[in-house]
């Protein structure tokens, strides 16, 4: 499930990605930047990750 | 994909369709280097972030990572990745305080199978031919029951 904010707004929480585009796309003003949660899929970083390189 | 020229080595890209949540297409060529030393899925610039920033993920999801100069933050968005015919859910992430680099890194690579051909020059996505084992296994114990009977 994901759950999307807009607008300064909670828009909803959709089944899937295509609900999420169909909403987002119905909302005037049209935003340029929105939060989505994919509920139980997306994770919060237990730690820190690796990249050797770096800036 | 063939390799991109390197000062001394050359090193291998992935070429690749990003798409925002609302399924627009990322209007630039991506042909990516290969980083297997980046834990996350997809580094770009700043700019091309933006395009993604519209299916962003809460700042609590954002991801930290340790680099030879310190601590680098980056933002997190979802985004449709469209490789060969693959069509997959990703993380396209970018430096909070913004750097020019664009990367792909082992959480994209460890979900198919990579194959780098350096002497060739070569990257290739490489897929699993499934096999039933338990078929195979049962041909195996058939021919050998037949060896028994005919006591070879």
């Amino acid at each position: 499930m994901y759950v999307v904010f807009a607008n300064g707004e909670f828009i909803g929480a959709f089944k899937t990605l295509d609900e999420v585009r169909e909403n987002l796309k119905s909302l005037r003003p049209k935003p340029t930047h929105a939060i989505v949660l994919k509920v139980g899929e997306d994770v919060k970083p237990r730690g820190v990750l690796e990249w050797w390189e770096g800036l | 994909m063939k390799y991109k020229r390197g000062t001394l080595a050359d090193y291998p890209i992935l070429e690749l369709k990003l798409l925002n949540i609302l399924g627009e297409e990322f209007p630039r060529d991506l042909k990516l280097p290969v980083d297997i030393g980046y834990e996350g899925s997809i580094m770009l610039t700043s700019d091309d972030y933006e395009f993604f920033s519209i299916g962003e993920l809460p700042r609590e999801y954002w991801r930290t990572y340790s680099t030879l100069t310190g601590y680098v933050l980056m933002r997190v968005a979802r985004a449709l990745a469209v490789i060969g015919d693959m069509k997959l859910e990703v993380y396209v992430e970018t430096p909070y305080f913004g750097f020019e680099k664009r990367l792909v890194g082992r959480e994209l690579l460890n979900r198919f199978i990579v194959i780098l051909d350096g002497p060739r020059k070569l990257i290739c996505i490489a897929r699993v031919l499934t096999i039933n084992y338990l078929t195979l296994l049962k041909t195996y114990h058939d021919l050998l029951d037949l060896l028994l009977l005919l006591r070879v």
